[in-house]
């Protein structure tokens, strides 16, 4: 496998799983029983600050798989730039 | 879950096509259809510079086949290809309904054994051993069919003496279907544009129609008949090419009864008969409806 199927199938995958666990962190933080509903929901139109919300809370999986995701495609996207064009 | 895995359902191929838009993502597809065709032939396909992916429509800056041995046999520059999706997933082949060409090149010279260089890179080779269980993933079983093809320039060498045409901003219909039994059919019959020929009879021509077929397996890799208009007079022009098990190239040329061309044909047949690779022949008759070029009583 070429380098750029790599980074395109990495960059597809990751920007998956950040929206996908985006958009649970919002569902969790909209069903939190603190604070106003209007809180709640600028925060969750904020996933990281969704995400240390509910890492705050106690939940570990969801905000590390977005942290990792996010990561991840900001490492690919650099590397996608670093590519020559063909 | 069910709902995550729904989001997911959606979100996955939307960003599969957001990133085909990026430079990185064009190139991935651009590589991974290379593969994938050149997975299927004996040579290789390289689709290089692809500009967009928006499909069913893809743009590429060139595509170029080569041999095994890394000769390069067919050029297409500027291709746009709108492909048949549906259509390629049920025949296992790439399926297009246009595609359109800017330019090319397409080389059908021989190699030193005497089998034309093109038909290294797309058939396989006879000498090979044959695979344990054909499939149609297995070498031979590529297929490309274009509903309707449309090319600027091409150029054609045809010939190790030298013989090429350049076709100009021709329209037609294309199946190539590489399998076993090879069958390799490019047919153009909306050709309005020049061609343009080494020949000292037809240097330049405006070409009324064109039905050429390649096939690989075949004695005559490469045959055509067209209708000009040259010299003042409507000609029809039919060969086949390249030389092969000791038979030459061979031209026909059907100049329509006593013309200003009849004097052109002698001269033409007097000219390649000494010093030329091709063997013509000069018909001053009508042609008939579907002309051949063959051999006297073969």
């Amino acid at each position: 496998m070429s380098a750029a199927i790599a980074i395109w199938l990495g960059l597809v995958v990751s920007s998956t799983i950040a929206l996908v666990t985006a958009v649970v962190l919002a569902v969790r933080v909209v069903r939190l029983r603190e604070g106003s509903l209007v809180q709640r929901l600028g925060v969750a139109l904020v996933p990281p600050w969704a995400a240390l919300v509910v890492l705050r809370g106690g939940r570990i999986v969801a905000p590390s798989l977005f942290a990792l995701a996010v990561g991840s495609y900001l490492v690919l996207q650099i590397a996608a730039a670093m590519m020559a064009p063909s | 879950m069910l709902s995550i895995l729904a989001l997911s359902a959606i979100v996955l191929p939307a960003s599969a096509w957001l990133h085909l838009q990026q430079p990185v993502g064009r190139r991935a597809f651009g590589e991974a259809l290379g593969a994938a065709l050149s997975g299927e032939i004996p040579g290789e396909l390289a689709i290089d510079g692809v500009r967009e992916v928006r499909l069913p429509t893809v743009r590429a800056a060139s595509v170029v086949a080569r041999t095994a041995s890394g000769r390069e046999v067919m050029e297409l520059r500027d291709v746009t290809l709108e492909l048949d999706l549906l259509g390629s997933l049920e025949q296992r082949g790439m399926l297009a309904r246009h595609a359109s060409v800017g330019g090319g090149s397409l080389d059908l010279t021989e190699s030193p054994d005497g089998s034309p260089w093109i038909e290294r890179a797309f058939d396989e080779d006879e000498t090979s051993e044959p695979a344990a269980a054909p499939s149609p993933s297995t070498p031979g079983a590529l297929l490309l069919r274009f509903g309707g093809i449309r090319f600027e320039d091409l150029d054609v060498l045809a010939g190790a003496g030298g013989t090429t045409a350049r076709l100009s901003r021709a329209s037609g219909r294309a199946r190539i279907w590489l399998r076993r039994d090879a069958d390799v059919q490019m047919r153009f019959w909306r050709v309005r544009g020049l061609l343009r020929t080494s020949l000292p009879v037809i240097s330049e021509a405006t070409a009324r129609g064109l039905a050429l077929r390649i096939d690989p397996s075949s004695r005559s890799v490469a045959r055509f008949a067209t209708r000009l208009d040259a010299l003042g007079s409507r000609l029809t022009l039919a060969g086949h090419a390249p030389a092969r098990d000791g038979h030459s190239a061979r031209l026909c040329l059907w100049t329509g009864g006593a013309a200003r061309a009849s004097l052109f044909g002698i001269g033409a047949e007097l000219f390649t008969a000494n010093g030329s690779d091709v063997s013509f022949d000069m018909r001053p008759s009508e042609a008939p409806p579907s002309p051949r070029c063959e051999e006297e009583g073969s």
